[in-house]
């Protein structure tokens, strides 16, 4: 079977077996945000500043959280230069698209980070 | 063997269409909780995105979310246990866990959608946390951030 045949375009075996290992590891994490704020929340679901800052006091809860946006993050964007990869034959819009993919994901690593760790600002 | 393409077919589509719905999704979730380092303003989007009709949305999105983790973990299974032998029987069996799944995940998420639909008709009054909660009035002392208090339950 090769990569093609898998739909994963010409990725790369690196890309293929972390796009296992970082679903592997979303299902886990994801399991517990549910659990966490969908399933079983305080206050019925009442996410407000404080409850969500109280639970981002805890050092380990930053590490889960971080963890949780750089493999989603990577999991994500990996998906979608996967079906780029796809779909886009012309190799100088495969690399344009593939770039910007970048650009945006640490980007949004960058905001995603700077929430988590409390460096935007508020009363962290 | 026709309907067995079939099937793995319109399972890889539909992983794709929801993995591409899940990434457009967590950008936008990323630039929502950004809203953290604006307490005021976080509080009236959460209040905005915590009323019944978006918690009843969630469970769609908790749907794509098993249904994409469950397929996921079928080509996990396929790619390193040979798992394609038995291709058929993994699907149905994932299909049917992923009922139960969507069962017991959508009973606890569809309550609390229903208190806050009471909640917000003014059927019952919630007593919580001091921000109100969906569709109340903020406690506007709470809100400028007096005290640090821990949600509870009621």
């Amino acid at each position: 079977m090769t990569n093609r045949d898998r739909g994963l375009g010409s990725g790369g075996a690196f890309h293929w077996f972390f796009q296992r290992i970082t679903g592997a590891v979303l299902l886990i994490a994801l399991l517990l945000h549910f659990w966490v704020l969908h399933f079983f929340p305080p206050d019925h679901g009442n996410i407000t500043y404080e409850t969500v800052m109280a639970r981002l006091q805890h050092p380990l809860w930053r590490t889960i959280d971080l963890l949780f946006l750089v493999v989603g993050l990577y999991h994500g964007m990996n998906g979608v230069v996967l079906v780029v990869h796809d779909y886009v034959r012309a190799k100088g819009w495969r690399m344009a698209i593939v770039g910007a993919l970048w650009v945006a994901t640490i980007v949004f690593l960058i905001v995603g980070s700077m929430t988590i760790l409390g460096l935007a600002g508020g009363r962290a | 063997m026709h309907y067995k393409w079939k099937t793995g077919m319109l399972a890889w589509v539909l992983f794709r269409v929801t993995g591409l719905a899940l990434v457009g999704y967590l950008a936008m979730h990323i630039i929502v909780i950004s809203n953290l380092h604006d307490p005021a303003k976080f509080d009236e989007t959460m209040r905005f995105l915590g009323s019944w009709q978006f918690r009843v949305l969630e469970i769609g999105l908790f749907f794509i979310v098993l249904y994409h983790a469950l397929n996921g973990v079928r080509i996990f299974i396929v790619d390193f246990w040979g798992g394609a032998v038995h291709q058929a029987k993994l699907f149905w069996g994932l299909a049917t866990l992923g009922v139960i799944l969507f069962a017991a995940g959508t009973y606890p998420m569809l309550s609390h959608a229903l208190y806050w639909k009471d909640v917000q008709s003014g059927k019952i009054e919630h007593h919580g946390s001091g921000y109100g909660g969906a569709g109340q009035p903020v406690n506007k002392s709470v809100a400028a951030g007096s005290t640090s208090q821990e949600a509870k339950d009621d």
